[in-house]
């Protein structure tokens, strides 16, 4: 198991190496060289330092921006991890137990024309339909704008609840309202992947040996479906959530860009328009060294959890 | 002699075996469905290549709605956006922008994949591990970002959006080659072959590849669907199919200035998509079935 | 069988409440709250809260109009000097002096990174003044001396000396007589700022960009927050001189995509919005929630040609390019009842100057084919940039751009189409980059000549005004003249042989004079539509919703 840590902080290290490589060029591109005299040691050493470069439009170092920016994405993308889960495994679940009934055709269906769905068009659907048509939810945005809250924590849940304003509660429902269609949108697709993944592992393992041999035993039907099936199931589900992170980085990008939310993904497409190339270096490098870094950690969580699992598993829905 | 029966065994298995897939395939309607809907999507891009637009630009026939409703016409099948173009005719000229180049960055894709996984397979140790590496990184960066990278080096454009989208893609053909052309090599069969002196490209041909086959044509087909989304993704925001190119993410950015009086124009192009990224996958789940048959036998 | 029916009943029960829960949240606002401050969704982000440095009407609009005054304004109706921070004043026998009297009660805005320890006096007046004007001056050199309108209302050869004689009165000396002196004073860029604040930042050794970034004015809002590209958040000025400010906070929602200010305006988020594109404008004259309140403009679209760059400095090609565009259907399509066809760069609205006998040539695209090939070219590849921003003068630049481009294909130029983020597309253009570009200008005076001057001056080039980069001498003379003259009709037939001389060099093509137009919920009060462009909110006041 050391070895294999070891193993996998190299990889990690060579492939921030192969990122920091990417990023320069991407600083180095701006067709006014004027700006970048840097050596590729010298921005190295400076992220080092903490020093990620100054942005040539905003005038602020590029790292403090996108520190601002990080907790809209964060909270945005948690809570659609956690409405798909709520709505994927369950579906799953159903569909597999239901095998070979119209349930089970409906709910197979559903996916698979979620997973198809583009995410853009999906969230402007729900924006001429919902928001504009019938005025349930917000357009656009993380909170009306007569609210002024302080960013503490930059997660506005957070932050309205322990406001000290006297609308505070009325801001708290404000940001669950305008929570609503980003993350409906953003959990669409990891929702209907869960929901396909657990029906196909549950059924396969509910008709594995030890199931039979449960059933033999004189278990009732909950305990199948519940203990055994379920928890085999997540073992593949855990090596799933590895890649999911990059799917759910690009869908957070689209969906922050149709709904105006303030969060890394809309900053890096702002910087691009802007060509701030110091701003989208930085953003480049973070974001990829936060995915490699969370893909390795889960990958070395699924050796543990299951070490028989190969790491060539990796092939599904990129 | 075991293994010259086993040979002829295989080849005499195939051409039954080409039934039997069928009968497997379309056993499900929405897989057949699904290779229907493509064959006409691709038929309609082909021959729209070679047919001349020219699009009638007149002040009265802005913002009309497709033909079934109230105020539609039969003239615009599917209404006129905000310039007055037909929206049929525009979807239509979009296809070989949306889903050609999808297929040509696929195409791209695979063929460069599949080569530099079989010189990983072939040539071991340190190449082997420099490409896997090198694999990884580009899987870890997430599709837009990549998409970004490109765009922001190169600048946007329908072609570096294709380019990007490639280099996305090849990750997976590159894993999936290496992964099962190993799998196989290991087998007993290949020693035996090679006992019987049967050379490398030999294997690899006759014993090795229909076994990859398989699993690479279902990367395929998930790679085409990935490509159609993420294409039309950079079209939309910009970064690929410039305006006023038909592309369909363009068109879908094109559309949202009027989508508040306009649902359609906004609502067709996304329904292409939709339609062409359906058929794609309904046709793959076919084939899986196919493949998963297969295997358990 | 029991436990498995349990698990998920409970499951069910509790989405049931999460459903319930959000339902039951209330989607309005408190009537209070929304009543006490007002949302405007606007276009674009400021780079500062500096009016000296601004161009457009994204920064005078965020800084000048809400947190500035200056020492004399222009009436909205009748477009006469009235007294602002200045009480009155008195012009010297050779026009070459003026002295301002101050007014002795205004204040400061008191704000978190500054409280005046005095009242507004002359002090700030010369301050102001001198930042643009003296080149050692350390705030000049933080803005890098980059005062365009200092420049280019001619302030920097004209303005001579400027002088507080007492704590309240200030002259300013002008090497020659101008008799749009004071129109010019009224202008955003003549903005006070306040001294004692510069000096406390130098003293204190902040950073000297704080003067813009954190500003401090004597106008009706003060400013609270700014979130880069998101949210401008102001508070009222308790102690505004000239009246009481009804709206304790205002909001600038900074939203650049036009589909999505309607949207936030129709669901409420929004409580005012400007020059909405024409799709938008016809729904919106249906609602019964809004107000629309319009005026013709006192501006211009225009497509210029960078003379700086081939094949553009040729008067021909510049002739044969603009009759192959069809303006009519330009017009028709992109303004529909939002705009008016001009011939000359002047708009029509601005009578007298306004030239009515000149008609620019006409659309003619067989002709224009073989004006180019006669002057050589058969097969143009040109950029045609696109601004991203709604203007009252140009309500949908990507429309224009791309009915253009299908004119331009029709006489066998190929172009293709370029666009940049608000704030970026100006650098660009300021720096001379573009081929053609989709610009527009807002007058800032009535005065004809400020107007010619920025657009086709030579000293704008440097003020980066004239984007077309063109100089003609006999036009800037004609200008100077008329900025001398004494009498109204001497100044017409000037300005109207100016822009004689402008249509037949065409270094711009003149389209069309926009309506400005501003929308507004019901619950707005006192919205005055500004003549002379941009917003402002200084009365204005919300009143609760009835129903």
């Amino acid at each position: 198991m050391i070895k294999l840590i070891f193993r996998q902080i190299f990889f990690v290290l060579v492939s921030f190496t192969g990122v920091t490589l990417i990023s320069y060029m991407v600083l180095n591109s701006a067709d006014h060289g004027a700006n970048t005299s840097l050596s590729y040691w010298q921005y190295i050493s400076n992220i080092f330092k903490g020093d990620f470069g100054t942005s040539l439009v905003t005038a602020e170092p590029t790292i403090n921006s996108f520190l601002l920016h990080l907790p809209a994405s964060l909270e945005l993308v948690l809570l659609s991890s956690i409405l798909a889960l709520l709505v994927g495994l369950p579906l799953g679940v159903i569909a597999a137990k239901y095998h070979r009934t119209p349930i089970d055709t409906i709910i197979n269906n559903i996916s698979i024309t979620a997973y198809s769905m583009p995410i853009f068009w999906w969230a402007i659907l729900l924006i001429v339909y919902i928001a504009i048509e019938f005025q349930l939810t917000p357009v656009a945005g993380r909170l009306n704008f007569i609210y002024d809250i302080e960013p503490v924590t930059g997660f506005m849940l957070i932050d309205t609840f322990i406001s000290d304003q006297s609308y505070r509660m009325e801001a708290f429902f404000d940001a669950i309202n305008h929570l609503i269609l980003p993350v409906i949108t953003l959990a669409t697709l990891p929702a209907a992947i869960i929901c396909r993944m657990t029906r196909q592992t549950m059924l396969t393992t509910l008709n594995a040996d030890y199931i039979k041999t449960a059933q033999a035993k004189g278990l009732n039907g909950f305990g199948i479906y519940w203990i055994h099936g379920l928890r085999n199931a997540l073992i593949p589900l855990t090596n799933m959530l590895g890649l999911q992170v990059s799917t759910l980085m690009t869908g957070a990008i689209l969906t922050e860009y149709i709904f105006s939310w303030p969060g890394i993904g809309k900053w890096l497409l702002d910087a691009l328009s802007q060509t701030d190339y110091q701003a989208l270096s930085t953003g480049i490098l973070i974001t990829t060294s936060m995915v490699i870094l969370i893909n390795a950690v889960i990958e070395l969580l699924g050796f543990w959890l299951n070490p028989q699992t190969k790491s060539s598993k990796r092939i599904y829905h990129g | 002699m075991v293994s010259v029966q086993l040979y002829s065994q295989s080849s005499a298995q195939e051409n039954s075996g080409l039934q039997s897939r069928w009968a497997i395939f379309s056993s499900k309607s929405s897989a057949v469905l699904g290779l229907l809907i493509l064959c006409i999507i691709f038929i309609l891009s082909l021959s729209s290549l070679f047919i001349d637009s020219s699009n009638t630009n007149s002040l009265s026939t802005q913002l009309i709605p497709p033909s079934w409703h109230e105020q539609g016409t039969s003239e615009h099948l599917l209404g006129t956006d905000l310039l007055g173009r037909d929206i049929f005719s525009r979807l239509l000229e979009g296809a070989p922008l949306t889903f050609g180049i999808s297929l040509l960055s696929v195409t791209f894709a695979l063929l460069v994949g599949v080569g530099l996984g079989l010189v990983a397979a072939f040539y071991r140790k340190h190449v082997q591990l420099a490409v896997m590496r090198s694999m990884d990184i580009i899987f870890a960066i997430p599709s837009l970002v990549l998409a970004i990278i490109v765009v922001s080096i190169l600048g946007p454009g329908l072609v570096n959006a294709g380019l990007a989208v490639a280099i996305v893609l090849l990750p997976n053909f590159v894993r999936t080659t290496i992964s099962h052309v190993i799998e196989e090599m290991n087998k007993a069969y290949v020693d035996a072959a090679k006992l019987d002196g049967a050379t490398p490209s030999r294997i690899l041909l006759k014993s090795v590849f229909p076994n990859v086959a398989a699993p690479l044509t279902l990367q395929t087909t998930i790679a085409l669907s990935t490509a159609i989304v993420d294409i039309a993704a950079l079209g939309f925001l910009g970064l690929g199919a410039q305006a006023p190119q038909p592309e369909w993410g363009a068109m879908l950015a094109e559309a949202r200035t009027s989508m508040h009086i306009a649902p359609w124009v906004v609502t067709l192009p996304g329904l292409a998509i939709l339609i062409t990224v359906l058929s794609i996958n309904f046709f793959g789940d076919g084939l899986n079935r196919i493949i998963n048959n297969k295997m358990r036998h | 069988m029991l436990l498995q029916h349990r698990f998920a009943t409970s499951y069910a029960i509790f989405i049931a409440l999460l459903c319930l829960f959000l339902a039951g949240c209330d989607n309005d606002n408190s009537n209070l709250l929304s009543q006490s401050g007002l949302v405007y969704c606007s276009d674009g982000a400021p780079d500062n809260f500096n009016p000296q440095t601004g161009t457009s009407y994204t920064n005078f609009d965020a800084s000048a109009r809400v947190i500035f005054n200056r020492l004399v304004s222009t009436n909205n109706s009748t477009g006469i000097i009235e007294p602002a921070l200045a009480s009155h004043w008195e012009m010297s026998s050779d026009g070459r002096s003026y002295l301002f009297h101050l007014r002795k009660d205004v204040n400061f805005q008191n704000t978190q990174w500054f409280q005046p320890k005095r009242l507004f006096n002359a002090e700030d007046v010369v301050f102001s003044f001198n930042r643009q004007k003296d080149e050692q001056n350390n705030f000049h050199k933080q803005a890098s001396g980059e005062f365009n309108y200092y420049q280019n209302m001619g302030l920097e050869k004209n303005l001579r000396a400027i002088l507080a004689r007492t704590a309240h009165q200030v002259e300013f000396q002008l090497v020659e007589p101008d008799s749009s002196f004071l129109h010019t004073l009224s202008m955003d860029f003549a903005s006070i700022l306040s001294a004692e604040y510069a000096a406390k930042i130098e003293a204190q050794q902040q950073p000297l960009k704080n003067l813009d970034k954190f500003p401090v004015g004597t106008g009706p809002y003060k400013l609270k927050k700014y979130q880069q590209n998101a949210v401008i958040r102001y508070q009222a000025h308790e102690n505004y001189y000239a009246s009481r400010v009804h709206l304790k906070n205002l909001v600038y929602a900074i939203t650049p995509a036009p589909s999505l200010r309607y949207a936030r305006l129709i669901t409420g988020e929004c409580d005012v919005l400007t020059n909405p594109p024409k799709s938008q404008y016809e729904l919106l004259s249906k609602n019964p929630d809004v107000n629309i309140y319009q005026k013709p403009g006192l501006n211009i679209g225009y497509m210029a040609f960078n003379t700086d760059k081939k094949p553009f400095d040729d008067a021909n090609v510049r002739k044969a390019l603009s009759m192959a565009i069809n303006k009519a259907r330009i017009i028709d399509t992109v303004y529909g009842k939002l705009g008016t066809n001009t011939d000359t760069p002047v708009p029509p609205s601005m009578t007298p100057f306004h030239n009515p006998n000149i008609k620019l040539p006409k659309y003619n695209p067989e002709q224009s084919k073989l004006l180019l090939s006669e002057a050589g070219h058969n097969q143009l590849s040109l950029e045609l940039w696109v601004l991203p921003v709604q203007r009252s003068y140009n309500p949908n630049g990507m429309l224009m751009a791309e009915l253009i481009q299908e004119d331009l294909r029709k006489v066998g130029v190929t172009t293709t189409i370029v666009s940049y983020e608000w704030n970026t597309y100006l650098d660009k253009v300021r720096a001379g980059e573009h081929e053609m570009a989709l610009l527009g200008w807002v007058a800032d005076t009535y005065d004809a000549g400020d107007f010619l001057r920025s657009l086709l001056g030579c000293t704008a080039i440097k003020a980066k005004t004239n984007r077309s980069h063109w100089c003609n001498l006999e036009f800037d003379a004609l200008l100077n003249q008329a900025s001398l003259a004494d009498n109204i009709e001497e100044k017409i037939a000037l300005y109207h042989k100016a822009q004689e001389l402008a249509v037949l060099h065409l270094p711009i093509l003149p389209i069309a004079t926009g309506q400005s137009v501003m929308v507004a919920n019901k619950q707005v009060q006192n919205l005055e539509l500004q003549t002379l462009g941009g917003v402002s909110f200084t009365d204005v006041s919300k009143v609760a919703k009835d129903d």
